[in-house]
């Protein structure tokens, strides 16, 4: 029997988990590769057009699984901690999705008060799934799972974004990048070797670009926005490499917490990145169709107009377009804004 | 003789081309319509620009605007620059004083902020081309007239009539609702600009803060119907500047005047035989990965002297033959 792992959605947090507990359960896993145009396409053509961006995508990657493998490991998202909660479509994504691929198994994600996942569901669906697999296995094989996503994340914190630890985890990059101004994002296929922080460039512009992982760790929805920002001499901070401590941060003229977690999280990481470690300019990456970047890129932009000696934002809305000029102007006009405030903040 | 530069603005509209003179002074400019074929307009322009120089020799190219790289490779640009600062740049030129600028295309529009002679931010519209020249051109077609019909038409207006701007198709089913009930046509072509300003406040200028002086450029600067909409919603003086359609060009031959001059380079300009060459283009695809780009290959007299499109750089990277053949004159 041969699982599929759709490389889509939340994957970019769950890499280590999904792909370890299967691998201790000896169960022969295939995962999608990065997204590419002919699969962007296929969702396009597969999902309703109501969807946002990374849903569509969803469904061209269990298109590309679909005829390689038995089964479809089939993520839905529903709480989130005490209190949060993913958006409606990724709780409803499994629903969505059933129909139009029959071979889709879906698996709950629900995160305890601590961002825990609980194993008892999940045992039950795995116990159909795998003929004669015993508890005990399982058990193990989730403890080791959970180790793996538990070192994966805090590896975050030491200034490696998701897809560098994912290679350090695997083993594929050195300890510690020989040349940590090299920054890999752009090219296809390989990780980042990025770890936050200095040198800087010559240039000496830092940008953070913040959005949801499926945004800004996939190439093609994204449009290479990192081998763009490279090609300037940028260094790039991304959301997941803020210091623990300034998670649980949140604007001055913020009443209180946003909705969904995720959300709150971006907000936390561009007031980080706005005062405690400054960069130059904010790169906000959000959806077409996106509900929550919707209302969440409002709140930053309305927060950080409220405070004095805040970097440029920039707000970038993704769309199904493959012509990259739209972005490209936009960034490079970013750029020379950001060169031109730096220059009259020396003077 | 003064040293002479030029600045290439290729949009998906216009194609624009300003010479310059090395005291910043305008020699020529030009306006042409691009009409989906970039290339062989901007030789159309280059030719008209051989005129105006006498043939005499080019210090500087600057291209800007959505076909800049490709452009730019053609004449062989010593700058290659987006059409957001070129536009800042020229409006700075324009009025130093300048603090707003409101740039509407073809499909672009933009706001520009600018603040004691430096630009501080900056928006452009998002997937909706709702407020942009393309939509009135539309609209005018279909109530017959022309573009400076329509534009003269708005101004005659005594009571426009209230149109729904969110969206082009509403404004469209709106408008032809308020013709049906027997509402004059200057009010619809008032009531359409005012619209058209209203989305573009809402969509592009929405949480800046638009203070005067504001200039107002990009080709539909020269509609006044838009423009006096302008100032009746933002209550100040809304300037129009001389080269208003060529702004782009403008900005980026004034840069390329400063960094050729700072520099001391000389130009990688290709020549101006290059009007009387054969360009031509191809689109291709590379099956190499499970990418499959979409390639354009661009010819130069029958030789390849570009590719665009490829996302590995393995194609765009391929062609040195292209920077082999300058020819500075």
């Amino acid at each position: 029997m041969r699982l599929g792992i759709p490389r889509s959605l939340f994957f970019f947090y769950y890499n280590p988990f999904w792909t370890t507990l299967w691998r201790e359960l000896e169960v022969d896993y295939l995962i999608s590769p990065p997204t590419t145009p002919a699969i962007l396409q296929q969702g396009l053509e597969l999902a309703l057009d109501e969807f946002c961006l990374p849903v569509k995508v969803h469904y061209g990657h269990l298109a590309y699984l679909e005829d390689r493998v038995d089964l479809i490991f089939s993520p839905a998202f529903g709480r989130w901690g005490k209190r949060g909660h993913f958006c409606p479509k990724l709780k409803a994504i499994h629903d969505l999705v059933k129909r139009r691929f029959p071979r889709a198994v879906e698996f709950w994600h629900d995160l305890d008060a601590k961002e825990m996942l609980q194993p008892g569901p999940w045992w039950k669906v795995v116990a159909n799934m795998v003929p004669g697999v015993k508890k005990k296995k399982f058990h193990a094989a989730w403890k080791e799972a959970q180790r793996q996503q538990t070192a994966f994340q805090q590896l975050w914190a030491a200034g490696y974004n998701p897809l560098a630890a994912v290679a350090r985890l695997d083993g594929e990059r050195p300890e510690e990048p020989e040349d940590p101004s090299v920054l890999k994002i752009g090219e296809p296929g390989l990780p980042s070797t990025l770890k936050r922080g200095e040198p800087e460039g010559p240039s000496g512009l830092k940008i953070a670009v913040l959005g949801h992982p499926y945004l800004v760790y996939d190439e093609t929805l994204n449009q290479q926005i990192f081998s763009l920002l490279q090609g300037e001499n940028v260094r790039i901070y991304t959301k997941e490499t803020i210091p623990p401590s300034a998670q649980g941060e949140s604007w001055p003229s913020q009443r209180k917490e946003v909705f969904w977690p995720l959300g709150q999280q971006l907000l936390a990481a561009a007031l980080h990145y706005s005062t405690a470690e400054r960069v130059d300019g904010i790169i906000f990456l959000t959806a077409c169709l996106c509900g929550p970047d919707a209302i969440i890129s409002e709140l930053l932009a309305k927060y950080m107009a409220r405070l004095s000696g805040m970097p440029a934002l920039l707000n970038l809305t993704l769309d199904e377009h493959t012509g990259r000029a739209g972005l490209e102007t936009r960034v490079e006009a970013f750029i020379d804004l950001l060169h031109w405030r730096k220059k009259n903040a020396a003077v | 003789m003064s040293k002479l530069f030029l600045g290439i603005d290729v949009g998906s509209v216009s194609t624009n081309l300003v010479l310059l003179d090395e005291d910043r002074n305008v020699i020529d400019k030009l306006y042409l319509r691009t009409s989906g074929r970039p290339l062989q307009t901007v030789q159309k322009g280059l030719a008209r620009m051989k005129e105006a120089a006498g043939g005499g020799a080019i210090s500087g190219v600057a291209t800007t605007g959505s076909a800049r790289q490709l452009a730019g490779l053609l004449v062989g640009a010593d700058l290659i620059k987006n059409e957001i600062t070129t536009h800042a740049v020229a409006a700075l030129h324009y009025r130093p004083d300048v603090q707003t600028v409101i740039e509407i295309g073809g499909q672009d529009s933009k706001i520009i902020i600018i603040r004691d002679g430096i630009a501080i931010d900056f928006a452009m519209n998002t997937i909706c081309a709702a407020g942009t020249g393309s939509f009135l051109d539309q609209q005018a077609a279909r109530l017959g007239i022309s573009i400076e019909e329509f534009s003269e038409l708005a101004l005659t207006a005594d009571d426009p009539v209230a149109i729904a701007g969110r969206c082009a198709v509403f404004a469209e089913s709106d408008m032809i609702h308020k013709q049906q009930v027997g509402h004059p046509l200057n009010n619809i072509a008032a009531g359409l600009c005012e619209a058209l300003v209203k989305n573009y406040l809402n969509n592009v200028g929405k949480g800046k803060e638009i203070l005067p002086p504001v200039i107002f450029q990009g080709g539909v600067a020269a509609n006044c119907g838009i423009r006096r909409a302008f100032e009746k919603i933002l209550g100040y003086e809304v300037i129009t500047p001389e080269y208003y359609d060529v702004m782009g060009a403008l900005g980026a031959a004034l840069l390329v005047r400063d960094k050729s001059i700072n520099s001391g380079a000389p130009t990688a300009f290709v020549g101006w035989s290059l009007c009387e060459e054969e360009i031509s283009t191809t689109g291709k695809r590379c099956h190499d990965c499970a990418n499959n780009c979409e390639l354009a290959e661009i010819r130069r007299s029958g030789k390849i002297v570009a590719y665009f499109g490829d996302r590995c750089g393995k194609w765009s990277q391929r062609v040195p033959e292209a920077a082999a053949t300058q020819e500075v004159g």
